[in-house]
């Protein structure tokens, strides 16, 4: 398989899924402008030109290395303004942010055609911009906590981490990396997408934007090559990561109404797991490429243990996705059982626990001594305890009349610990195993979902389509 | 130094510090005995015996390498806790006649079994026989905590969890051959007889009485040792050490009080800070004993790192707590996050050789360093509303406990002496500072 294609077409997935959600805002900005002041207008304006210019980058910079770097610093910059509009209080000051920009981007473009050596204290300069958006964030959610400033601050995090791959050139070495180029955009997108609505959009559209932007490139790349491992395995994971959405949605309308810890904790643990089968199948994408099983007979692949060398970065990344998953999934069973004092007890000692194993299994700490697997053990014991602890409760609602829903308490575990599974164990099962697991868990998660969760999850899936007048 | 004659003297010391706690708890025990139900009665008893094995499976220990002759008083341990939690779990009759049952089988066999089988055989049927047993009186014990959490039944969780300390250290190559376990050795005893000594009293008490009696036992019998040896140098040290650690200790009490009374996060951490540094004089002279200046025991540098860990983190959200008051649960995550990782970036597992604990001191250092800034803003404030006593009081209390912390880690960068001087000072602040006035016994309700 080709990873310039991937990474190509993940670049491209990128500026389409910001393209489509900058359509989408464009309808909620006409519905809402009237209402707002006029430097929110700005504040918003400058934020979708922003994401356009920021996520145009990643692309430009594959064909035309010097431009996209000097595209993604104005995107930064008009990020920075349109932060900077809403933050400040007085005129004078968003007037001084305002010129400050104007100054920047006119300087980029004048050091870029007149003076290429001096790019680097342009650099610096946008190094103290995204440091200042993370103070400015960090300050509004002290002030008052919301999904905005929340969105700001990982959204700079994320630049740093964008910058980093695409300026030191890392991306063109390990282009396995190519999901990281994917994240920001999602994240901006879905933000742009849900402005003016529930928050709650914003974890799962990140979750559906960042499956598909990892997906698409996998999937188009590996059908060009004719390879069926990859792309029977994507397949399956990015549909698995759809079948998450559905529960995610409703958890997250659960912890907002009722407040309780459980649903909090499930949607945790479904956020991350999502995450972690996309991360997963990128990574198992990669360790395939490294095995001499491409262009093997589907047939005999099918009942093929693939064994590749995985990237042990994207690894160690799952781990923690995995390690907050399953400890997420173990505080949402303590959490329907046990007291308030209890869960914080249990909170206390599972950090402990999970900070243990993050060092352990740490590139640097772990220096190629032990495989993770080593550490699964351990890990074991927290997925007993839950299990355990789920099984009580679904005994429970069973004694108690409400076998329904005890059903679905049952499927949903299933369907949750299939996941994990293919997650930890993928590289011990044959392919068809692996496959076997997804399409499970996809069945049981949707069979697990209330009525009203697939009847809520159309609602999002129908305000995509609604004219603006509706939208609520 | 000799090490096994320093656990041998260890071991007796123990035998006779649990008789005395034991004593205590039978004393407490009769008089409850009208006002309790036969079943509750029985259970305590049970209790008593088992804890007062534990130290007599240490003894045999350090006498001893041999696992045959642990034969007898492990299985009295199990038995006698097993025959305690099903007391407590149920009122059932049935069940305590197959418990008593099950106790008598398993001793007989214990006892006749190596008559009629040969070594090996019994060996491995024992051993199964007794870690069935033993894993269910974990279960059992655990699933009777969580359904009604007592001192009581913490006590019963506590003491299965020495017991598999002690079989750790007994099962793997038998005290003798490992020196570098002697930090844990006394460990089980110091909890079986806290717990004993304490028993229908408030249990503010065990956190004292398990440091004092953790800190007598190893500090007499590395004393002891050495006066034996005519080391009197090493003598020295400890006796400085014990200053030390006796100084820490009469104030633990103070805090747990308050802890309890008030509710308060405060001396809680205090508390836990100064149990923590009592033990770290503890370990630093049994280090010191034993190693310095030739052989430098790993293990011991790690205990002496998780215990200096602890102190500091506790120290400083012991400063930080004193303002922060909604947002402290977050910094008190943080900081167990970053205590873990220094804890267990410090061990030998992780670091293999390639790096050691003084390369992590910086980032304990920085963790210092919030502390004296939170000490400090505290000590103003109190000086602000007039309590400057209070304020200087408060302030070399916590700068002594940490300071203590401070001289273990670069104890051997700096002259004995000097370390010894260190330690006999810090004793002084302490006892000037404390709010509690030094007595020769602790109070006992």
């Amino acid at each position: 398989m080709d990873y310039n294609l991937v990474l190509s077409i993940a670049a491209h997935a990128g500026f389409f899924i910001s393209l489509f959600s900058v359509a989408l805002f464009h309808r909620t900005y006409r519905f809402v402008a009237p209402t707002v002041g006029a430097r929110t207008r700005h504040s918003l304006v400058l934020f979708a030109v922003a994401a356009l210019w920021y996520t145009v980058s990643p692309l430009i910079s594959l064909y035309f290395f010097d431009i996209g770097r000097l595209v993604f610093s104005l995107g930064v910059a008009l990020l920075a303004n349109s932060v900077s509009e809403i933050y400040f209080e007085s005129d004078r000051a968003v007037v001084a942010g305002r010129v400050f920009t104007v100054l920047y981007v006119i300087m980029s473009v004048a050091v870029f055609f007149y003076a290429r050596h001096l790019f680097v204290i342009m650099g610096m300069v946008m190094s103290l911009i995204i440091i200042a958006m993370m103070y400015v964030a960090a300050k509004i959610h002290m002030v008052s906590p919301s999904p905005y400033s929340v969105s700001v601050f990982a959204i700079s995090g994320l630049t740093v981490g964008l910058a980093y791959l695409l300026h030191t050139g890392l991306i063109f070495n390990n282009p396995q990396y190519f999901a990281i180029l994917v994240l920001p955009t999602s994240l901006i997108s879905a933000f742009l997408v849900s402005v003016n609505r529930s928050w709650r959009h914003i974890v799962n559209l990140t979750v559906v934007y960042f499956a598909l932007g990892t997906s698409v490139p996998l999937v188009v790349a590996s059908l060009l090559s004719g390879e069926f491992g990859i792309y029977s395995l994507v397949m399956t994971g990015a549909m698995a990561v759809m079948a998450t959405v559905i529960p995610l949605n409703y958890f997250l309308i659960e912890a907002g109404e009722t407040r309780a810890r459980t649903p909090y904790f499930l949607a945790v643990t479904f956020f991350s797991l999502a995450f972690l089968i996309s991360t997963h199948y990128v990574n198992w994408a990669f360790a395939f490429g490294t095995t001499p099983y491409t262009n093997t007979d589907p047939l005999v692949l099918l009942f093929t243990v693939i064994r590749g060398q995985w990237d042990y970065m994207i690894v160690y990344t799952d781990w923690l996705l995995g390690l907050i998953a399953i400890t997420s999934f173990l505080l949402a069973g303590i959490a329907t059982t046990y007291s308030e004092k209890a869960i914080n007890r249990a909170i206390d000692a599972i950090i402990v626990f999970d900070t243990a194993l993050v060092v352990l299994g740490a590139p640097p700490v772990n220096a190629g001594r032990y495989e993770l697997n080593v550490l699964y053990v351990p890990l074991v014991l927290l997925i007993v305890v839950a299990v355990i602890t789920f099984a009580r409760v679904a005994i429970q609602l069973r004694r108690s009349g409400q076998g329904t829903v005890a059903r679905r308490f049952v499927l949903f575990i299933m369907g949750a610990l299939s996941m994990g599974m293919v997650a930890m164990f993928s590289d011990r099962l044959v392919l068809i195993g692996n496959i076997a697991l997804q399409l499970t868990a996809i069945v049981l998660l949707t069979l697990s979902a209330p009525a009203e969760a697939i009847e809520k999850f159309g609602h999002v899936v129908r305000w995509l389509r609604r004219s603006r007048r509706e939208v609520r | 130094m000799d090490f096994v004659t320093v656990v041998q003297i260890g071991a007796t010391l123990s035998l006779a510090v649990l008789a005395v706690s034991l004593t205590v708890f039978l004393r407490r025990v009769a008089t409850v005995r009208g006002k309790v139900t036969s079943t509750t009665f029985r259970a305590l008893v049970f209790f008593g015996m088992s804890s007062f094995m534990i130290g007599v499976i240490v003894v045999v220990a350090a006498f001893t390498n041999d696992l045959t002759a642990q034969r007898v008083p492990i299985t009295i341990f199990v038995v006698t806790a097993m025959a305690s939690i099903v007391h407590i779990a149920t009122d059932d009759r049935r069940v305590h006649h197959a418990t008593y049952v099950t106790a008598m089988v398993l001793l007989l066999a214990a006892v006749t079994a190596p008559l009629y089988l040969p070594p090996h055989t019994t060996q491995q049927l024992m051993l199964f026989s007794l870690f069935v047993s033993f894993i269910m009186v974990m279960i059992l014990s655990v699933w009777v905590f969580w359904s009604s959490p007592s001192p009581f039944t913490g006590s019963l969780v506590a003491l299965g969890s020495s017991f598999i300390v002690v079989w750790g250290v007994i099962a793997t190559v038998g005290i003798a051959g490992n020196m570098e376990l002697m930090p844990v050795i006394f460990i089980p005893i110091a909890i079986a007889s806290a717990v004993l000594a304490s028993i229908l009293r408030p249990w503010r008490m065990i956190p004292t009485l398990f440091t004092a009696v953790y800190a007598v036992v190893n500090l007499v019998s590395l004393g002891v040792n050495a006066l034996m040896s005519s080391e009197f140098f090493t003598f020295g040290f400890v006796a400085a050490a014990a200053i030390a650690a006796l100084a820490t200790i009469v104030s633990i009490d103070f805090f747990v009080e308050q802890a309890t009374s008030t509710q308060a996060v405060v001396p809680t951490y205090i508390a836990v800070s100064l149990i923590a540094v009592s033990m770290l004089f503890v370990v630093h002279s049994m280090e010191w004993a034993f190693a310095y200046p030739s052989l430098i025991l790993r293990t011991f540098v790690w205990a002496e790192w998780i215990l200096a860990n602890v102190t500091i983190a506790s120290f400083m959200l012991a400063g930080l707590a004193t303002f922060m008051t909604k947002s402290i649960r977050h910094v008190r995550r943080i900081v167990l996050a970053i205590t873990t990782t220094l804890i267990v970036l410090g061990s030998d597992f992780a670091s293999a050789g390639r790096w050691t604990v003084e390369a992590l001191v910086p980032f304990v250092l920085a963790e210092l360093a919030i502390g004296v800034y939170a000490y400090v803003r505290t000590a103003r404030r109190l000086r602000k509303l007039g309590a400057k006593r209070a304020a200087s009081h408060f302030v070399a209390f916590m700068s002594s406990i940490v300071l203590g912390a401070l001289v273990v880690l670069v104890s051997f960068e700096i002259p004995p002496v000097l370390t010894m001087v260190l330690f006999v000072m810090i004793a002084l602040a302490l006892t000037r500072s404390s709010p509690r006035r030094p007595k020769l016994l602790g109070r006992t309700h």
